[in-house]
């Protein structure tokens, strides 16, 4: 019964996550999500995910490359 | 009532004098907009505007006391809107210039650019894999940007603008010739690939859930291997989303792609960094074996 909902919610998990859905899309999908153990469960996982993925995924340059960059700018 | 809650003094105006209201607000608008582009004289000449003390204000001419009415709106994407409320109750008419805005000064480069040099080191550094390499790619960008910065429209997106050169500076310096696997081979990752794999697999955490656990236990260097791992059509979409948190739009921008094309290099880029994930997960040990359908035949 709740097939095609999950199958709505589900289809727009990256654009829901991203942040690119409209009001109403939005609500109606977190109102499914609500209802719905298993799309909540991945949508959470997801959520988990690309948070995990920033988190990890960002590196801080060595200070001294920023001042040379400086510089470098200056003179140019 | 308008939304300006004032009534005029004057006898009603007709359609045609609300036009030369319109009119004679377009040559007050170099005055209107200079005003609000440097701060220090902006300030309280809006404030006179508010306070209907503007200099355009004449009570006795009503055609002027219209003008008293233009407000600069806020700035949208560099272009400034000039609104003018009609004094008829309940509409407002809303002729909407739009001003380009002022190219930005090559003094200010440093100021402006350098606050972003950290995200665009990361960011390069994903792409190039190796820290020499990003540090060229960054000092490029910088360069080239730094040169074209007259040409940049100030107020408009800064951030994306140097994404742009950077992501060019890259594309040009190490394009190589990259298989680019195919639609079928692609196509045989399924949706949520990660989270159905670990929830097919035997965890041994019983407590949580185990999926949340197995995320908790990447390390660092195996989400940056599974990044690198993409090739590049796909990596620099999912870094540019995932990483640096641009919309669509602005990811459409930077690759000057359509927003389609982002959205499903997106889509298919994140399930080839999931399953790369999947694989690290598997070789540490993080997950063990699948109960159902061993193998990657899926």
């Amino acid at each position: 019964m709740g097939r095609d909902k999950c199958h709505d919610a589900l289809a727009r998990i990256y654009p829901y996550l991203d942040g690119e859905v409209t009001v109403y899309r939005r609500i109606r999908v977190r109102y499914h999500l609500r209802k719905c153990r298993n799309c909540d469960g991945a949508f959470s996982f997801e959520e988990q995910l690309k948070v995990i993925i920033r988190q990890h995924a960002r590196q801080d340059p060595p200070p001294e490359f920023l001042e040379r960059l400086r510089q470098y700018i200056r003179q140019a | 009532m308008s939304r300006s809650g004032v009534r005029f003094p004057s006898p009603a105006l007709g359609p045609g004098q609300a036009g030369l209201a319109r009119v004679s607000g377009r040559a007050t608008l170099q005055a209107a907009l200079s005003l609000t582009h440097s701060d220090s004289e902006a300030a309280p000449n809006e404030a006179e505007g508010d306070g209907g003390a503007s200099p355009f204000r004449q009570p006795h001419d009503s055609v002027r006391a219209d003008l008293s009415r233009l407000r600069p709106a806020p700035v949208i994407g560099g272009l400034r809107a000039i609104t003018v409320l009609s004094r008829w109750p309940g509409t407002v008419i809303w002729p909407t210039i739009e001003v380009p805005a002022p190219m930005a000064d090559q003094a200010d480069f440093e100021n402006d650019a350098m606050v972003f040099a950290p995200q665009l080191y990361s960011a390069a550094l994903r792409m190039t894999r190796n820290p020499a390499d990003a540090e060229d790619v960054v000092q490029e960008t910088y360069l080239k940007a730094y040169r074209a910065y007259d040409s940049f429209a100030a107020g408009t997106n800064l951030k994306a603008w140097l994404y742009r050169i950077l992501t060019n500076t890259y594309i040009n310096r190490y394009r190589k010739k990259q298989r680019r696997p195919n639609e079928v081979e692609l196509g045989e990752i399924e949706d949520l690939y990660l989270y159905r794999r670990i929830g097919s697999a035997e965890t041994s955490a019983a407590s949580r859930s185990a999926e949340m656990e197995v995320l908790d236990a990447f390390v660092e260097d195996d989400v940056r291997n599974a990044i690198e791992s993409l090739p590049d059509h796909f990596r620099i979409p999912v870094l540019l989303a995932d990483v640096e948190g641009f919309s669509y739009k602005e990811i459409a921008e930077i690759l000057e792609v359509p927003i389609g094309t982002v959205m499903s290099r997106l889509h298919r880029g994140r399930k080839s960094l999931q399953k790369a994930l999947w694989e690290f997960a598997r070789e540490r040990g993080l997950v063990g074996p699948v109960s159902n359908g061993e193998g990657d035949n899926g």
